[in-house]
């Protein structure tokens, strides 16, 4: 077969999932491979680049690679392709997680593991983007799985920052305090809560003046309606803000002011931003959870307890030490180096064509 | 900019930085109550069952839902709604109160049954170590003595050059599996005190943080050609000996080796805060014998130590 059509959920442009199909459809075609992408849920501006599902040609003379972070209304049928399915796994987020905040999101995620619970065994095999998630598709008993990582273009955060943003952050630091960041989906599995009480840990410890910027959408208007009530009730409306989804540009300006990263996540099967804080030489703190120990493979400070008064302490200890921060953010290029687009793009393909001859 | 591979190993900073935390917050030097009143914060606005959240916080949820509301809001912007709305309540309400007055009953109930297994388990957690996080927490910095050189020879000798993967469980600073992968053998070792490991992966050992009986847990099924306990195997509490001891067997091949290197005298501090105590070398190989390794025997023994190395019976 000289096809191998990718099939995604959803296909949102700028997010990590998307960035990858469209960079492995790139790597697919440059490799010779007839490749397309085709979506259940298609924006508008990215007709054009990608096809709806029902497009999708009849018969078995292609491979199909099923992009999997969610569920998806043809997650079942998938079972039925067998042989000429490829899961590429991204991991699905435990619906524990979710339930207390969100039931009905829950639900769709319990839904998703029974899908894919279904699909794996019968699929010709795997890639997956972490051992951690890897670990998760053998005890499905996947057939043959292959750990190749996420495809970024991480040069992109090398562009220039919002001037805007840039100098609003640049206004914030004039008047001293260290400037703390975290960069995902306003998510209970993300645990930004935790960062909040740490924020006010360190805030009494170490530094009164330091602020926590929490980029990115929310998936849960409970949990983000609760935050906001914490940030009130531990009088922290000045010094945590939470700035919703941000442009490419806004993006960067949040990384170049940033003095350290902190993730306190309660599960990752990845964790891009790590990657884009250590591109951009921030020093990455975060808790030892889901793949996040393989992402920083020793190159960020990987603390065992998340605590308030633990990340504290870990971030205080950076934020105190000019060498040893210097240190992180030089460990941190090489490892984000590691896993640039141009030496994971031959390692992914090579991954894939080993699962189609498997 | 310093060059990546002088950089310190932040595997070694953070577990100082754990340590500093923890004497910090046992000398009284951090804010009083600072972590509790933090804690409490985020419990106002946590939804029940959420992460962090305590028995006793999720009882008050629950008790705080045994008051049914059976008031329903009667308002619509459409003319009319209102009314009917005013008077289905007003016809339901002897019914639906009824039916409330038995829910909260239930509600109250479960919530009391939940109090008095909630003060059971914090009683019983106050006396068994092994379930409180207090001793736990303690553990993690007690010394952890290596096995001696003469120790490690002795092990050395009795596995040889074997076909197949050995592991040491606890490794502690990886002498054992460097001398072994000195010698040919494909060793690895786990540890869970990583800070302990710093220097072992430095010298490029297959040294891995984890915890020996979790590791164990995950191993397929004959996949070791001889396995050594040892750290663990001393200071667990009985029940967390035996399943390493079922483990070792387990992942061990009929044709391995499974060595207990034991203490017969703990360090002071180590046994002060340890769950459970050594076992005698004649308890061990009873052990081994009974799950069909009888040809255990002891091949090194000092006034603090011994080797118990078991094959099986032919």
């Amino acid at each position: 077969m000289t096809a191998v059509h990718q099939f995604v959920p959803v296909l949102a442009g700028r997010d990590a999932i998307g960035r990858h199909t469209f960079a492995a459809r790139d790597l697919l075609r440059a490799a010779g491979y007839e490749s397309e992408i085709y979506a259940e849920e298609l924006r508008p501006e990215l007709i054009g680049q990608a096809k709806p599902i029902e497009d999708l040609p009849r018969g078995d003379d292609f491979w199909l690679l099923y992009q999997c972070s969610t569920g998806s209304e043809l997650g079942s049928h998938l079972a039925d392709h067998g042989e000429a399915v490829i899961v590429n796994y991204h991991n699905i987020t435990p619906a524990e997680l979710f339930m207390p905040w969100e039931p009905l999101v829950g639900r769709e995620m319990l839904k998703a593991r029974k899908q894919l619970a279904r699909v794996v065994p019968k699929a010709r095999g795997a890639l997956a983007v972490s051992s951690f998630n890897a670990a998760e598709l053998v005890a499905l008993d996947c057939r043959h799985v292959e750990v190749a990582p996420i495809l970024l273009d991480l040069t992109d955060l090398d562009e220039a920052p919002d001037r805007l943003t840039a100098a609003r952050l640049a206004r914030y630091k004039a008047s001293g305090g260290s400037d703390w960041l975290f960069v995902g989906r306003i998510a209970p599995n993300k645990a930004q809560h935790e960062l909040v009480l740490a924020l006010a840990a360190y805030r009494e410890t170490v530094d009164p003046n330091a602020r926590l910027w929490l980029v990115g959408s929310s998936s849960s208007h409970h949990y983000q309606t609760r935050i906001g009530d914490l940030i009130g009730d531990l009088g922290l409306q000045d010094a945590v803000h939470v700035v919703g989804s941000s442009s490419p540009a806004e993006l960067i300006a949040y990384y170049a002011a940033a003095d350290v990263f902190v993730c306190v996540s309660d599960h990752e099967g990845f964790c891009v931003p790590v990657l884009e804080a250590m591109h951009r030489r921030v020093p990455v703190v975060a808790y030892h959870a889901g793949a996040i120990p393989e992402t920083l493979a020793g190159a960020g400070l990987c603390l065992s307890s998340k605590r308030p008064l633990d990340v504290a302490g870990g971030v205080g200890r950076v934020l105190g030490d000019t060498s040893l921060r210097e240190a992180m953010a030089a460990k941190g290029t090489v490892r984000a180096r590691d896993l640039d687009l141009a030496r994971t793009g031959p390692r992914f393909l090579a991954a894939l064509e080993r699962v189609m001859a498997a | 900019m310093p060059p990546a591979d002088s950089a310190p190993d932040l595997d070694v900073i953070a577990a100082e930085i754990a340590a500093e935390v923890h004497r910090r917050r046992a000398s009284g030097e951090f804010p009083p109550d600072l972590e509790r009143r933090l804690d409490a914060a985020f419990a106002r606005y946590s939804p029940p069952g959420s992460l962090g959240a305590t028995a006793e916080g999720l009882l008050a949820r629950a008790e705080e839902c045994t008051a049914i509301d059976t008031d329903p809001p009667t308002s619509s912007q459409r003319a009319g709604v209102p009314v009917v709305k005013q008077g289905i309540k007003r016809a339901m309400a002897w019914y639906i109160n009824f039916v409330a007055g038995q829910v909260s009953a239930l509600g109250g109930h479960l919530v009391a049954a939940g109090r008095v297994l909630d003060r059971r388990v914090t009683r019983l957690e106050s006396v068994v170590s092994e379930a409180s996080d207090i001793v736990a927490q303690e553990r993690r910095f007690a010394p952890a003595p290596a096995p001696d050189d003469d120790t490690i020879d002795a092990i050395a000798r009795e596995l040889g050059l074997l076909e197949g993967r050995v592991l040491h469980a606890e490794c502690r600073t990886g002498a054992l599996v460097e001398r072994l992968a000195g010698a040919g053998t494909v060793a690895y070792g786990v540890e869970p005190r990583r800070e302990l490991l710093v220097d072992a992966s430095r010298r490029g050992l297959d040294v891995r943080p984890d915890d020996a009986l979790e590791h164990l847990r995950r191993l397929p099924e004959k996949s070791l050609a001889a396995i050594v306990l040892s750290g663990a195997v001393d200071t667990a509490p009985l029940a967390q000996q035996l399943e390493l001891l079922d483990h070792a067997v387990r992942v061990t091949r009929p044709e391995g080796r499974i060595v207990i290197a034991s203490t017969a005298k703990l360090d002071p501090i180590v046994a002060d805060l340890a769950l459970g105590h050594p076992l005698g070398r004649a308890t061990w190989m009873h052990l081994l014998a009974v799950r069909g390794w009888g040809d255990a025997r002891v091949a090194h023994e000092t006034p603090t130590s011994f080797v118990v190395v078991a094959s099986r019976a032919a």
